[in-house]
């Protein structure tokens, strides 16, 4: 079975390890411009590993990545880096800079030129900017979290990994969030989301890649 | 401004504003050394003969007591991880990176060293050589320190493993250090120690960026 080549991203035959243990064999899946596919599974079934690999941070050794149809290797392709927003377990704030500030460190991560306005909607649009000079070691978990969101906001990605995005979020933060992403969604954005609370109340996503059913 | 200055800048701004941790080695090895005329007959230019290699010692010292926690907090914040993903350069940011740690743990030796060789009692005429040396052999030793530092960061209790990789690594620097120093104060030709000190120098500028960045995207592989 022959397939075209199709817009956004799409992986073959991927096999998930963790050390030794083969935690996923021969996962296919593709996700299409304004869609997003849901990760689920239980803990230590290789979400995690899995966006890590998509981002470039972990090895792919087995199966294929393409994006529009083209191969490519996550870990080497300084393109695929420029268009991946990729957002872990750990927040990625300097605790002793200010929300701001972590911004503009964040900026030059992107190779952009002080995005003063886009940092300042970012702050804003998260409802932080009476926050926006604090350090961020003295902001509550939910709080440091909205701020790793700003970035999203200030920084446009065609593709967002994300390792459970709302985990610390307050009813309003997951709010503001999702009107964001069904944004992003909208301009023709991908994502890939790792979460445990099925997400389809507020976005149905294209569908659903269920880890850990024994490979 | 541009981004990288940008970058170094920050990078100094967050080490000023946590100076008592990155400091404190420094200004504790400078006391160390301004205890030794206490403690040893100022007599018989013994004390001469051992400045040069005092004040090597401080320098690998305040070097070496920093690498633990120069990559360490970005990486339990996940800085480092979204360093090794951005669509920027790795090998340049490690750079400024390193030159922001040199900053901190051997310019401000560096300042004081003059003082040092007076408090030592080193003929002055030796003190531009051993300035020249420490700058050359400091930044040798500040990139090899960082390499160790990347190759042990996911793995606890790395900083005996640093000291490990670290001090036989240093060791060459400190002797062509030292013996430059050594050989401005008898008023004898230095080149030849500076020479190799700036090769050394040359090289690990040149080519440990590059390793350290590997280590860093090896140690995210697992």
């Amino acid at each position: 079975m022959s397939k075209g080549p199709s817009l956004g991203l799409e992986a073959r035959a991927l096999e998930l390890r963790r050390g030794r243990r083969l935690l996923a064999r021969s996962l296919s899946f593709t996700v299409e411009p304004g869609n997003y596919l849901e990760l689920t599974g239980p803990n230590g079934s290789g979400k995690s590993t899995l966006l890590r690999i998509l981002a470039g941070l972990g090895r792919l050794e087995t199966g294929d990545v393409f994006w529009n149809g083209t191969a490519f290797n996550p870990q080497k392709e300084e393109c695929h880096h420029a268009r991946t927003l990729y957002l872990g377990h750990t927040d990625g704030l300097k605790g002793l800079l200010s929300i701001r500030e972590n911004l503009r460190l964040f900026g030059t991560l992107r190779g952009i030129h002080d995005p003063v306005d886009e940092i300042e909607k970012g702050i804003g649009f998260y409802g932080l900017q009476h926050l926006k000079q604090v350090v961020c070691d003295r902001l509550s978990q939910g709080q440091r979290r909205r701020a790793a969101l700003a970035r999203l906001h200030a920084f446009p990605a065609s593709l967002w990994l994300l390792d459970e995005p709302t985990t610390a979020l307050d009813r309003e933060g997951v709010e503001r969030f999702f009107s964001h992403f069904r944004l992003h969604l909208e301009r023709g954005g991908m994502a890939l989301v790792a979460t445990h609370q099925s997400l389809a109340r507020w976005i149905t996503p294209a569908g659903e890649i269920a880890l850990g059913r024994s490979p | 401004m541009n981004p990288w200055l940008f970058f170094f800048r920050t990078e100094l701004g967050i080490s000023w504003r946590e100076r008592r941790r990155v400091m404190l080695p420094l200004v504790f090895f400078s006391i160390v050394a301004f205890l030794f005329p206490l403690t040893l007959n100022p007599k018989g230019h013994l004390l001469a003969r051992m400045a040069p290699g005092i004040i090597w010692v401080d320098a690998m010292l305040a070097v070496f007591l920093g690498l633990e926690s120069l990559f360490r907090h970005d990486h339990e914040e996940g800085i480092l991880e979204q360093w090794v993903i951005s669509p920027t350069s790795l090998e340049l940011r490690v750079l400024f990176k390193v030159a922001s740690f040199w900053t901190v743990t051997s310019l401000p030796l560096l300042l004081v060293s003059p003082l040092l060789v007076l408090w030592l009692s080193f003929p002055l005429r030796g003190l531009g050589i051993l300035m020249v040396g420490l700058f050359l052999g400091t930044v040798t030793l500040c990139f090899l320190g960082a390499l160790g530092a990347a190759l042990t960061l996911t793995l606890r209790q790395s900083s005996m493993l640093i000291a490990i990789l670290f001090l036989p690594i240093a060791t060459p620097i400190l002797i062509f250090g030292a013996h430059s120093a050594v050989l401005a104060a008898r008023q004898l030709d230095p080149r030849p120690a500076l020479y190799l000190l700036a090769t050394l120098f040359f090289l690990t500028v040149g080519i440990v960026p590059k390793a350290i960045s590997a280590a860093l995207r090896i140690s995210y592989e697992t």
